[in-house]
């Protein structure tokens, strides 16, 4: 199995971790780390790869993106939809630049 | 129950050639997805796999086909995506059908947290942002 998720930064204090769960994906939250989850899982030989670098460029990209061509996407998503999705975005953005979200890449084998 | 009336509202715009222009842009793919894997890191994890055209890969959450109708395509195997969601199906069929996939992609609906598959039926497993 391969995957990427975003999640907390590791290392984070209450406050921050708080902080990354609020800006954060719907399901972001943990008590957990996804290794031991993994293990726990049945898995075996878990790698863990930092992405974040890349995923701070790809949300820029969605950013610029979204904005380059806002006109038609309003028109086909409506202005609540765009709206969200891109306030979702900057806001993912920021969390990133503050070091609180990361995206990690998994993968293990049973 | 929220999230998923959120995710019906986005694929049931999938396909829209705005949209594609912004995920050709952000992700370098048109395969109307619009989270966060790359084209590269799509291409890694199909690396890490070894997908071959033996396997049958499962493909989680798989929304609107990516990436699994494209690890499908560049490696051979067999991908059966899985989704709560309908709305994104048709545009996952079509891309399927225009890959030269449509014998070996198979969409369906179902959640994680009850795969409605036989066990030992998958090879390998991909998904895409879908535990956060």
């Amino acid at each position: 199995m391969a995957f990427h998720t975003i999640q907390p930064t590791p290392g984070l204090d209450p406050n921050q971790r708080r902080r990354a769960n609020r800006a954060g994906p719907y399901a972001v939250a943990m008590t957990s780390t996804y290794e031991k989850l993994l293990v726990n899982a049945g898995f075996r030989e878990v790698e863990a790869r930092d992405d974040t670098a890349e995923y701070r460029a790809t949300q820029a990209r969605w950013v610029n993106a979204t904005r380059h061509h806002e006109a038609a996407m309003r028109a086909v998503m409506g202005d609540a939809m765009f709206e969200d999705r891109l306030t979702a975005r900057t806001r993912t953005l920021d969390a990133v630049d503050a070091g609180l979200l990361s995206r990690f890449r998994y993968a293990a084998s049973r | 129950m929220q999230e998923v009336e959120r995710f019906r509202s986005r694929y049931a715009v999938s396909g829209d050639a705005a949209l594609l222009a912004a995920e050709l842009e952000a992700l370098g793919t048109d395969y109307s997805a619009n989270g966060y894997t790359t084209l590269t890191q799509a291409d890694d994890i199909g690396d890490w796999l070894s997908l071959d055209e033996d396997d049958v890969l499962l493909d989680v959450g798989a929304g609107c086909g990516w990436p699994g109708l494209y690890l499908a395509r560049r490696h051979g195997c067999a991908v059966i995506s899985l989704d709560p969601v309908s709305e994104g199906m048709p545009t996952l069929k079509q891309r399927a059908l225009a890959d030269g996939c449509g014998k070996q992609a198979w969409p369906v609906i179902g959640v994680a947290e009850a795969i409605p598959l036989r066990p030992r039926s998958i090879d390998a497993i991909v998904h895409a942002d879908v535990l956060c």
